[in-house]
């Protein structure tokens, strides 16, 4: 500006010597000269400035993605157990749409338990994989074949179901769309309505602009909009809606800048990913794609003419045509769009006739679309909170990869919901909440998470959150750490269920509750277990020692402050389900603890690999000690707390559990495993109030809900290197053949075994006897 | 002047050189064949334990071996881990996880698979001796030399004993 200035000024000096007749002429050209000086020193920065502002908020915008957070991709082989319901909840989660022939990539047919299905393509974290249409046979359960037209195949994989985005921008909602992935009926008739000379103009459009100025004027109201897209674009970039001179010509200007910086393809698919189309509570639904799935429960791809029509139309106010609230006015908005789509020569006069015959086709539920599943992705975000910053996840657009199946997580949550109903039926509170956590033994890979009752709800997940006493569910950890002084326990050895008193570091005296009111006696260590009493389990505690137990829980993983008082013992600590998943994950896997994962691997938008969550494994040292335990829970389920499992699975699968119920039936708890899954479940009352609950009549029901859906595999009962099965009478506590009458086969870590040996005072015809190990063995 | 320019351009080859890595050593150049696979071949023969495999997870397995013969480990390992989801408990897939752990370097992980793989496995035959060689290799790295001796030990026996409570 400077050197201007000094024109100027050099001028003046030359003007003073001239006539005074040419004075006044000599005044006008120096206002003119300082008009256009100011001209250029405000109108160039004010330019600069809105060419910033422009250009930044579009480029955060364009790369404002947000992470997309897919499922575990299902693997399809020969053998593999899945029902057809589940697999058409694969299908169906994974956005694949029933058609009547699997032409296109997406679709699937299907015909008396033969489905024929097209796979899209996908790029994983190990490669990208091809389209390919395939089909595959499901019978009993289970596939029986799986082919292409190639011929057999050993292995398809599906590409995985996009269970969420985690989205930047606060209170705003939207699904992105790439413009190739559009409709051209969108596109072309989204012009013909908003913007007829968008291809052509630079950003504004004075024709148009005066041509709305005469229609409005002739109508006597706002009948016709002037603005072009592109300042449409503009205008929504900016969060206030005040309408002066000012932010007009600013709009203006902006958008003659956006149309000289960008291509009209990149404007035209900013604008369809960030028009407001629609409002839910708080958050704004912005973007075609994002307001298909909110009004229709529909992608884009799959909208009918009559449904793009309204989406359309809803530009001009999305609140005056809300097709929820005002369906009549939506209808004829609708079918003013048809007409211009019509006249334009975008659909025939037959297909606009029958576009308006339809209803609105807007579904009645509302379709969140924030993320399917909330709790599990608020696990996701908890594992990637360490490696990654909250904004990274927000706009980096990072590609997660998970662990979540989405049959098995549907399984849940219809567990969840039916099971919670039928305890209300039965008498229950209906104020009572629910948490499931469900996991993949041998990865410790998060299968299902759900946090509510009403799993949908995006709201407190008890799930990760509830931290509740675990009353009997800690005891199995106490016959642990027990067997594990292999000098003084086995399974057979005999502790006393008699009343005990102790006297607390505070002097007050404290003696556990006898739960059936009665003490037992004498029993083994087995039975001790497996009928959950408290007076042995507090015994044999002292003996071990509190703060073994305490060590234990924080070597599994459990850092949550623990008192180190006898009550400890019987699970008056306060935990999570899911910590309580990761305990038992240890002993399901025999030992061989891994830290549970919800999220394998990590992209960047362009397929790049960040990080990988590979299976680690934490063996426990005493892993003889853990198989002769996952035994005993196995007896659990046979003849203890848990007896009546299997009568409500409608199996006879080897099944490990146990049952826990806390003071004043506050928490029903019940832990379960088969070979390859693990379940917790909690219910109970989110104030803590008591509940009426204990393990076995709420907990223990949603389970069996849940394994009635799900494939259940007999627990593995080998043991591994150090512990063995061996034929002992257990009354005798001695080893005896297995043909003698009393004779039970128990596994024993190797030394333990009874000394002494009792000969057969009587011989048993052994196919009488219901034995776990002809159970196990009858299987195969 | 020129051979200035020479030298220099020279001496730019050689470090841009030094940045690429080679190809991955040949397989049958690595310790792990050396010391855990070729052995392990030698003892057992005639000692044979072949568990049936389930043809996808033969066809991950094949998908492992060329990403390790490539050099990609990682990819190896992701290959290894989709078919223990298909066959979480076979002890073929984690002595073969085990081998790639071991030429990663990962010796705790190594030796933790290799055990695991021995637990649930036969114990006996040429499984069981590259089972024991992982864990003789990897204890060794982690300065573990009587583990290591044992373990030695351990492998030899895998031919003739069968172990308790099986």
């Amino acid at each position: 500006m400077s050197p201007k200035r000094k024109k100027s000024t050099g001028r003046r000096k030359k003007a003073v010597n001239k006539k005074p007749l040419r004075r006044t002429a000599s005044r006008l050209y120096r206002l003119i000269l300082l008009l256009a000086g100011l001209m250029v020193g405000i109108f160039t920065p004010w330019l600069v400035w809105l060419n910033y502002v422009v250009t930044d908020e579009f480029e955060g915008r364009k790369w404002d993605l947000p992470s997309r957070v897919y499922a575990r991709p299902l693997s399809l082989y020969p053998g593999l157990q899945i029902s057809a319901a589940a697999f058409e909840t694969e299908l169906r989660v994974a956005g694949y749409r029933s058609k009547v022939s699997a032409s296109s990539p997406g679709t699937y047919s299907s015909s008396g338990g033969t489905y024929q299905v097209h796979r899209r393509s996908f790029r994983f974290d190990d490669g990208v994989q091809d389209a390919l249409r395939f089909q595959v046979r499901l019978s009993n359960g289970s596939i029986s074949a799986l082919s292409s037209d190639a011929g057999a195949l050993d292995l398809v994989r599906l590409d995985p179901a996009e269970i969420a985005s985690i989205f930047p921008l606060h209170d705003e909602d939207r699904t992105l769309v790439a413009i190739e992935e559009v409709p051209e009926l969108l596109l072309t008739g989204l012009q013909a309505v908003e913007d007829r000379n968008f291809k052509s103009h630079p950003g504004i459009h004075l024709r148009g602009i005066f041509r709305a100025l005469v229609a409005n004027i002739k109508a006597g109201k706002a009948v016709q909009g002037g603005s072009t897209l592109t300042q449409q674009l503009v205008k929504n970039y900016y969060l206030s809606n005040e309408r002066t001179l000012t932010r007009k010509v600013n709009e203006a200007f902006m958008a003659l800048l956006l149309e000289l910086h960008y291509e009209k393809a990149e404007i035209l698919e900013a604008y369809l990913n960030e028009v407001h189309l629609g409002q839910q509570g708080s958050h704004g639904i912005h973007g075609f794609s994002r307001a298909s799935e909110f009004y229709f429960g529909e992608s884009l791809d799959q909208l009918a003419s009559g449904q793009i029509a309204l989406l359309v139309g809803l530009v001009r106010g999305a609140s005056w045509y809300n097709p929820r609230r005002n369906p009549e006015r939506a209808r004829a908005r609708r079918d003013q769009v048809l007409d211009i789509f019509e006249q334009a020569g975008l659909i025939s006069a037959g297909a606009s006739k029958s576009a308006k015959e339809k209803p609105l086709g807007v579904s009645q539920t509302v379709h969140t679309g924030r993320s399917r599943y909330p709790a599990f992705v608020d696990l996701v975000r908890r594992q990637l909170r360490s490696d990654y910053q909250e904004d990274d996840l927000k706009n980096e657009g990072l590609r997660i990869f998970t662990t979540l199946a989405p049959y098995e997580q549907e399984a849940a949550e219809n567990a969840v919901v039916s099971g919670m109903k039928a305890l209300t039926d039965r008498g229950l509170p209906a104020s009572l909440q629910s948490a499931l956590v469900l996991v993949d033994v041998a990865s410790g890979e998060v299968r299902a998470v759900v946090g509510d009752r009403l799993p949908g709800r995006d709201g407190f997940n008890r799930a990760l959150n509830a931290r509740r006493q675990i009353g009997s569910v800690i005891k199995p950890l106490v016959y642990l750490l027990a067997l594990e002084r292999d000098a003084d326990y086995n399974l057979m050895t005999r502790i006393r269920d008699e009343p005990i008193s102790l006297k607390q570091p505070d002097g007050r005296i404290w003696s556990p509750a006898k739960y059936d009111k009665i003490s037992h006696g004498e029993l083994s260590l087995l039975e001790a277990l497996i009928r959950s009493y408290n007076q042995a389990t507090v015994r044999l505690g002292l003996n071990i020692g509190v703060h073994q137990l305490i060590a234990r829980l924080e070597k599994l993983g459990i850092d949550a402050p623990i008192d180190a008082v006898p009550a400890t013992l019987l699970g008056a600590v306060e935990l999570t389900p899911i910590e309580v998943a990761q305990i038992y994950q240890s002993l399901a896997a025999g030992g061989y603890t891994v830290r549970l994962r919800a999220v394998t691997a990590v992209q960047t938008s362009g397929g790049e690999t960040l990080n990988r969550y590979p299976l680690r494994l934490m063996p426990q040292p005493r892993r003889d000690a853990v198989a002769v335990l996952n035994y005993a829970l196995t007896q659990v389920v046979e003849k203890g707390t848990a007896r009546s499992l299997p009568g409500l699975l409608g199996s006879d699968a080897i099944i490990a559990g146990k049952t826990g119920t806390t003071n004043e039936r506050r928490d029903s708890w019940f832990v379960g495993y088969t070979r390859d899954r693990l379940a917790v479940i909690w219910v109970g009352n989110d104030d803590n109030t008591p509940a009426g609950v204990t393990g076995g009549n709420a907990a223990m029901r949603l389970w069996a809900a849940l394994f009635r859906t799900l494939p259940l595999k007999s627990v593995d009962l080998d043991m591994p290197e150090g512990a063995y099965w061996t034929w002992v009478d257990p009354v005798l506590n001695a080893r005896t053949d297995k043909s003698c009458k009393g004779a039970e086969q128990l596994p024993f870590i190797a030394g333990t075994e009874p000394r002494s040996e009792t000969p057969c005072l009587a011989r048993l015809d052994r196919d009488d006897k219901k034995s776990i190990w002809r159970k196990w063995f009858g299987r195969n | 002047m020129d051979g200035i320019k020479l030298i220099i351009a020279g001496l730019l080859i050689f470090l841009l050189a030094a940045c690429t890595a080679g190809p991955p050593a040949p397989v049958e150049e690595r310790e792990v064949e050396a010391r855990v696979r070729a052995p392990a071949r030698q003892d057992s023969a005639g000692v044979q334990v072949f568990p049936l495999q389930n043809p996808a997870v033969v066809q991950l397995i094949e998908d492992a071996h060329r990403a390790e013969h490539a050099g990609d480990l990682d990819q190896a390992a992701v290959f290894l881990e989709r078919a223990m989801r298909i066959q979480p408990r076979d002890p073929a897939l984690m002595q073969q996880m085990a081998e790639i752990q071991l030429q990663k370097g990962e010796y705790d992980q190594a030796l933790n698979f290799a055990v695991r793989s021995y637990d649930t496995g036969p114990r006996v035959g040429e499984i069981c001796a590259r089972n024991w060689r992982t864990i003789s290799v990897a204890r060794e790295h982690l300065n573990d030399e009587n583990g290591a001796l044992e373990a030695e030990q351990r492998a030899g026996q895998c031919m003739n004993t069968r172990p308790v409570g099986l």
